[in-house]
């Protein structure tokens, strides 16, 4: 059998970068579930109600919205489900996006003490990364089913479209994510900067309210990445429409060349980031 | 690989910035210089830069062991980043054949909360072991590292001295090509100390061993050359038995 090679020198092509990650993604499944699995039960074996806790925040939100909504504080067309279903579903597809977008800072700034220490392919990080948001969206998914029970929606066979939408929502922020990586990784300044603008982001998607038809807040929907995503996959969730169905798609490709262009971007400035760890 | 050499090492030159600010902007030019190709980390120094390696070239074929010595901050860690390709060179060329394993820090990885089992079975796989070599191999590296009635506790209770134990088993337990070891033989009790330089001596025989260390008793029990760096470069003695005529008594060689 030929031996392994690991050949460094000053610069290694965005060739030789590609067939790396081609070949890692596909070798490091196993240490990428290990790795998740080993976030998960770190995170949770040490409190009470362990991964109950991934409940609370979607509750909170929820409950909140809908007190603003009934209390007549902010005041919310109608939604053509029952609101708390409504914002229930569409803050989890929010906080799919907003973990996807933070996904790759924070996997990458809590494994450079051990990739400065140990050489493993750093796809195995971005498999456990992308494995913790979808743990997290089973969860939600779960209670929006509950919901159902108490707030009854009529389903429909686009259902069975909407894990498209959440992969797609979630290539958005991963890809976002990844972008700014190499460089927020170097200057703070660039994670202060999204925790700032989070909420004002979220006000201007289509979240808690639906889609806007008139006014200033379809232009400023136009130029947001989020708000064709994220209405897509409600409408495929909650309304069975699929009238959008072919954008979607178009979506999903586009996003997927993205996220592999900005992958191998980071992974090129990875060795760079170790030394100034 | 060509006449068992498990390391190359040619011409290898790297370069840092004194400078936080600096060096923080060198790093955006040279992620584009590695994209594109353009500028950036070329081999003249920029401001505020200074060469950590100059021009250091050595090979290590299977059954050798290297030992590398030299004052703090003359590039000793920075070499051995570079041979694992965790690092790049600012110049030169590396190339290791076949299974590395690293022992850079020996409990790089480990989770405190989780058991000594759990921090095993991830270790194992971050350092390139499979499951099922994993799984044939716990029992043996349990025991190696004494921890038989501990190993399903958290290593938060672990001493570093029993953490340590199980890093090192862990490491050891990789039958590697190459095996890298940075500062991390004097590891646990002297017992333990003892077992692990046999185990070290045990796997020269199977592979090649690039270790740094202070120690004129370690590199002469397990060295066959010495390399030491300097700000200036650097110098290869074939013979350990110079060591004696050029630090004394003394066992701290610098």
């Amino acid at each position: 059998m030929e031996a392994k090679v690991l050949v460094n020198k000053r610069r290694v092509s965005p060739k030789a970068h590609i067939g790396e990650v081609v070949n890692n993604f596909h070798s490091s499944r196993s240490l990428g579930w290990r790795l998740f699995s080993r976030d998960i039960k770190a995170e949770y074996r040490q409190s009470y109600i362990g991964i109950f806790w991934a409940l609370v925040p979607p509750i909170i939100t929820t409950i909140l919205w809908v007190f603003l909504n009934q209390s007549s504080l902010v005041n919310v067309s109608d939604t053509g489900v029952p609101y708390p279903a409504f914002v229930l579903t569409s803050t989890l597809l929010w906080t799919i996006f907003v973990k996807s977008l933070n996904m790759p800072m924070g996997e990458m700034r809590k494994y450079l003490p051990l990739l400065s220490k140990v050489k493993f392919p750093d796809e195995a990080m971005i498999i456990s990364g992308i494995l913790k948001i979808y743990f997290a969206v089973m969860i939600r998914l779960g209670l929006f089913m509950l919901a159902l029970l108490v707030f009854p929606i009529e389903l429909s066979w686009t259902l069975l479209l909407v894990p498209l939408g959440l992969i797609t929502l979630t290539l958005l922020g991963v890809a976002i994510g990844l972008f700014l990586a190499p460089i927020g990784l170097l200057y703070t300044d660039v994670g202060r900067i999204i925790q700032l603008m989070v909420p004002f982001w979220m006000l201007a998607t289509p979240v808690v309210y639906p889609e806007p038809k008139e006014g200033l807040a379809t232009i400023v929907n136009e130029y947001n990445p989020v708000t064709p995503v994220l209405s897509i996959t409600r409408e495929l969730l909650i309304y069975g429409d699929a009238s959008r169905l072919s954008e979607l798609v178009l979506m999903f490709i586009s996003l997927t060349l993205l996220f592999i262009m900005f992958y191998i971007i980071l992974k090129a400035s990875i060795p760079f980031l170790i030394e100034r760890n | 690989m060509p006449s068992d050499i498990v390391v190359d090492v040619r011409g290898i030159s790297k370069k840092y910035s004194k400078d936080l600010r600096s060096s923080l902007r060198y790093g955006v030019t040279d992620i584009f210089s590695e994209l594109f190709g353009r500028g950036g980390n070329s081999d003249r120094l920029r401001p505020s830069e200074f060469w950590a390696l100059k021009n250091v070239s050595f090979q290590v074929k299977r059954g050798e062991c290297l030992a590398i010595a030299g004052r703090n901050g003359v590039g000793k860690s920075t070499l051995l980043k570079i041979i694992c390709g965790i690092i790049r060179p600012t110049a030169g060329i590396t190339k290791a054949y076949g299974r590395i394993g690293s022992m850079i820090e020996l409990q790089a990885g480990f989770n405190p909360i989780l058991s000594g089992r759990e921090n095993l079975f991830v270790n194992g796989q971050i350092l390139g072991m499979s499951i099922p070599e994993i799984r044939s191999k716990q029992d043996s590296i349990i025991a190696f590292a004494e921890l038989e009635d501990f190993i399903d506790s958290p290593v938060r209770a672990y001493s570093s001295g029993m953490s340590a134990r199980l890093g090192f088993s862990i490491a050891t337990h990789f039958e590697p090509d190459l095996l890298i070891l940075d500062e991390v033989l004097a590891v646990g009790d002297a017992e333990f100390r003892q077992k692990s330089f046999q185990k070290i001596g045990e796997m020269r025989n199977t592979c090649g061993i690039v270790f740094v260390s202070h120690l004129k008793t370690q590199v002469k029990q397990l060295a066959d050359r010495i390399l030491f760096l300097n700000k200036d470069g650097f110098s290869i003695h074939e013979s350990i038995s110079e060591l004696d005529d050029f630090f004394g008594e003394s066992d701290i060689i610098i």
